[in-house]
């Protein structure tokens, strides 16, 4: 069986997958359950499951026509995690799920393009400053624009609201591979082992501490911690792949707390997520209408506890109140996951995650099998970019480590989220068919 | 020169092992103080008693397409 037709076939669970979700969301639904509205229910799933499959398929045949080596894994694990996060969403808020849907199609759309568009990747070392700059227009963009709670992260079109910074990721990984590339060597060759810790020559350091600096810029600007981690994460997994040096990794590390802690002591913002994430409980910070406050991610840890281990059940999670008002604030974006706990338990929480390790793993291996360097950069700094964001928003949820806004991919309602995700898995694809080909 | 790529691989295992744990946490060890001890924070178990509709959706405009 050909690589392309183990793709197909690995989108039929995914499909299946949608329509078992939409029938247990209309199952759950008290006014279909009448007579006759069991063949409505069974008709209307089908439906969905066939359009989602029939997206796939488009899709599908166009990586059968561009990209014939690709890795036959990625595309399917990326459909089941976006067809469970159409039908979480349709169960939270079914005109959230039809945009969210919308938004789906047009990010298959600028997947295709990618491949369309750009046979050979490495066209892009060509424009690498070009899209650095890119990148860091978009994220600083939002600082002109009023933040959502206390953070500078999104901007607000009309009644679209955009987050640039999911775009900025790819530019900054594709220019920091392109860059390392170039330098990996230097960085090397004249380094010194000082104690422990091996510190490259100080005039190649420059560019290290250049990236630390705009870390922390970011940090400041942005006001993010969630971000910031990310984009550095990213960083600092590129520099220990290109440099195969532990200590770079770890002196970047202490860099980055070291920045991190000052912030806290001068940015209120940051200091008051990290007192909320430190005791969520506490009655003076779980306050629903205090910015900054616990609240929410107190809701996000009762949701998942009432979850346990096997859930309460596909839309059994309360979100709203009756009389009005909100149990658990932004059930369709940061606290997705929370309701997914909340709903299929700590067996489904965990099945999302080996999902995303999947993924991972794949791209992890396109990384492994690439026969040059910007490719292996690419394919590694792509993967880690997008593991280091699950882990910020799930590790945000369950309260591992300070709760921020970024999205999880694919599951969270949010088009810049799911358009930049489905670039970054054309990306992906364009290195894994090459390595493939080569190989 | 592929190693740091298994290493880098390591570490993500160890951070969603984390997450995973995490989750764990509050599902299960946690749970039971959550759910009982923390009701004047925790409504779930309150809206329960009185019947709150669970499936309740932000919006519902019908479900045929």
């Amino acid at each position: 069986v050909s690589a392309r037709t183990r793709e197909l076939f690995a989108l039929i669970p995914a499909s299946l997958l949608v329509t078992a979700g939409f029938l247990a969301i209309f199952l759950s639904q008290e006014s279909l359950k009448g007579v006759g509205g069991q063949d409505d229910l069974r008709d209307v799933s089908l439906t969905y499951g066939a359009i989602f499959l029939g997206l796939c398929f488009a899709a599908h045949l166009v990586i059968r026509v561009r990209l014939k080596h690709a890795d036959p894994y990625l595309f399917p694990l990326v459909a089941v995690l976006a067809c469970f996060g159409l039908v979480m969403i349709y169960r939270i808020d079914d005109e959230l799920a039809r945009q969210q849907a919308q938004w789906f199609v047009i990010g298959l759309g600028l997947f295709a393009a990618t491949i369309i568009g750009l046979p050979d990747y490495r066209v892009l070392e060509r424009y690498r400053y070009l899209i650095a700059l890119g990148g860091i227009v978009l994220l600083v963009l939002p600082r002109a624009f009023p933040p959502t709670n206390g953070a500078y992260l999104s901007i607000r079109l009309g009644a679209l609201s955009v987050q640039p910074a999911e775009f900025a990721k790819i530019a900054i990984v594709i220019f920091l591979a392109s860059y390392l590339r170039d330098t990996r060597q230097v960085l090397v060759l004249g380094a010194r082992r000082i104690l422990f810790v091996t510190l490259p020559p100080l005039k190649h350091f420059g560019p290290v501490l250049a990236i630390w600096g705009a870390a922390m810029a970011l940090l400041f600007v942005i006001q993010d911690l969630g971000s910031s981690v990310m984009f550095y994460g990213g960083f600092l997994a590129i520099l220990y792949v290109a440099t195969d040096r532990l200590s770079f990794p770890v002196v970047g590390l202490g860099l980055f707390a070291a920045g991190a802690y000052v912030l806290y002591q001068v940015r209120p913002t940051i200091e008051s997520r990290v007192a909320a994430w430190r005791d969520p409980f506490d009655p003076e910070l779980f306050n629903p209408d205090r910015v900054g406050g616990s609240y929410q991610l107190a809701q996000s840890l009762f949701a998942q506890a009432d979850g346990g281990v096997l859930g309460q059940g596909f839309g059994q999670s309360v979100l709203d109140l009756q009389g009005g008002g909100t149990l658990l604030p932004a059930p369709q974006t940061d606290f997705i996951y929370a309701v997914i706990v909340n709903e299929l338990g700590l067996a489904g929480g965990a099945a999302l995650l080996l999902v995303y390790l999947l993924v991972v793993q794949r791209g992890f291996k396109v990384a492994m099998l690439a026969r040059d360097s910007f490719s292996k950069l690419l394919a590694a700094g792509l993967t880690s970019v997008f593991a280091l964001q699950v882990f910020v928003i799930v590790g945000g949820v369950t309260k591992l480590i300070p709760l921020t806004g970024v999205t999880l991919p694919f599951v969270s309602y949010g088009g810049s989220s799911i358009m930049a995700n489905f670039i970054l898995l054309a990306l992906l694809l364009l290195v894994s068919d090459r390595a493939r080909r080569e190989g | 020169v592929n190693q740091p790529i298994t290493r880098l691989f390591l570490v993500v295992m160890v951070l969603f092992a984390g997450l995973a744990g995490a989750t764990s946490w509050w599902t299960v060890v946690k749970a039971d103080e959550l759910n009982t001890e923390k009701t004047d924070q925790n409504r779930r178990e309150l809206l329960r008693g009185r019947g709150h509709p669970r499936c309740r959706r932000r919006r519902h405009r019908g479900l045929r397409p």
